[in-house]
């Protein structure tokens, strides 16, 4: 945690981004291994013990929070699922604000399991001495899976569209943020936003980086560290 | 993203980590990174304990720094270059 917070430590920390890598160490499908709250459990403990990690992921499924909010996800065998379909994605801009889906809390989707899965892997990493870290996906990520390619038509010709989703994926994110660090009780919580880095430097500074402010302030409120994933 | 708020940043292997630790010493927070997962994992011809060189190398001149992946990990990688790397790591850090 001091590292992550700037400071030099000796020896180097070590924090994989484990992915799906522990179902095959559990001889399971992705597909299974991201909706059962045992085998997350486990996962995450057989790999920080097996790698000697620092800090371990819970979950890293970048689609969780968007199939929460009523995209159909694709499952593969050997990795996260893919965002087929969301409601958002044929609808006019103009539509899109009122037809967004209620925000989530934690008895939406998959949190359920998640949550049985963290309370359960944190007591075995704290006796290891193992940091429990959190993945929530990022506004872009959220608002991207919620519009698809759409999204990219809204930042040029519906600006207020976009800005309005942007906001909005961003209470996501803040929801996420909030349910592993007070609810679950990690003690880091990473924001992962790869596709923000898609868009250029202007709207990444206008669409990004306030709404991301939402999680940091949850996160840091909690008094658990933060970190941003792209 | 330094400058986003958050304690630490993670970055994939397409940034040089000497430059990230720069910007990262100068924001006073952390970084993360960046073990080319696909292609030492994979590629049978490269040296996986080379990357972590290159890491620790170029990572731990800086405060605040922490090993870790360019991206997550896949299935079906092969095992035993995952676990070459984590006992170099572990040797180096």
């Amino acid at each position: 945690m001091c590292a992550l917070r700037g400071e030099r430590v000796e020896p180097t920390p070590w924090l994989p981004h484990i992915g799906t890598h522990a179902a095959q160490l559990l001889e399971v499908s992705a597909e299974r291994y991201l909706q059962d709250a045992d085998l997350l459990a486990r996962g995450a403990v057989l790999c920080a013990d097996r790698y000697h990690c620092d800090g371990i992921p819970l979950l890293d499924d970048p689609q969780m929070e968007a199939i929460a909010l009523g995209c159909v996800p694709h499952w593969s065998e050997q990795g996260p699922p893919s965002i087929v379909s969301s409601p958002l994605y044929a609808l006019p801009p103009e539509q899109v604000v009122a037809h967004l889906p209620p925000l989530p809390d934690e008895t939406t989707g998959r949190w359920p399991s998640v949550i049985a899965a963290g309370i359960r892997a944190k007591h075995e990493l704290e006796r290891r001495d193992i940091a429990l870290v959190g993945i929530a996906a990022g506004p872009c990520t959220i608002a991207y899976q919620l519009r698809g390619m759409a999204l990219f038509r809204d930042l040029f010709r519906h600006p207020e569209c976009a800005a309005r989703l942007f906001a909005y994926a961003g209470q996501v994110s803040a929801i996420s943020a909030r349910i592993y660090a007070e609810v679950i009780g990690c003690d880091i919580v990473a924001i992962n936003d790869t596709p923000a880095t898609m868009l250029q430097p202007a709207y990444f500074r206008q669409y990004v980086i306030p709404n991301l402010q939402p999680a940091w302030q949850a996160i840091h409120r909690a008094g658990k560290t933060s970190s941003f994933w792209a | 993203m330094a400058g986003s708020g958050a304690h630490s940043i993670a970055i994939d292997e397409c940034m040089a980590l000497s430059y990230v630790g720069e910007i990262a010493k100068a924001h006073h927070i952390g970084f993360i990174g960046n073990f080319h997962v696909t292609a030492v994992l994979f590629e049978e011809t490269e040296d996986p304990t080379a990357d972590v060189q290159r890491c620790i190398d170029e990572g731990k001149r800086f405060p605040g720094y922490v090993f870790g992946l360019g991206g997550p990990l896949t299935q079906h990688i092969t095992l035993s270059r995952l676990e070459e790397a984590v006992a170099a790591y572990r040797a180096r850090r």
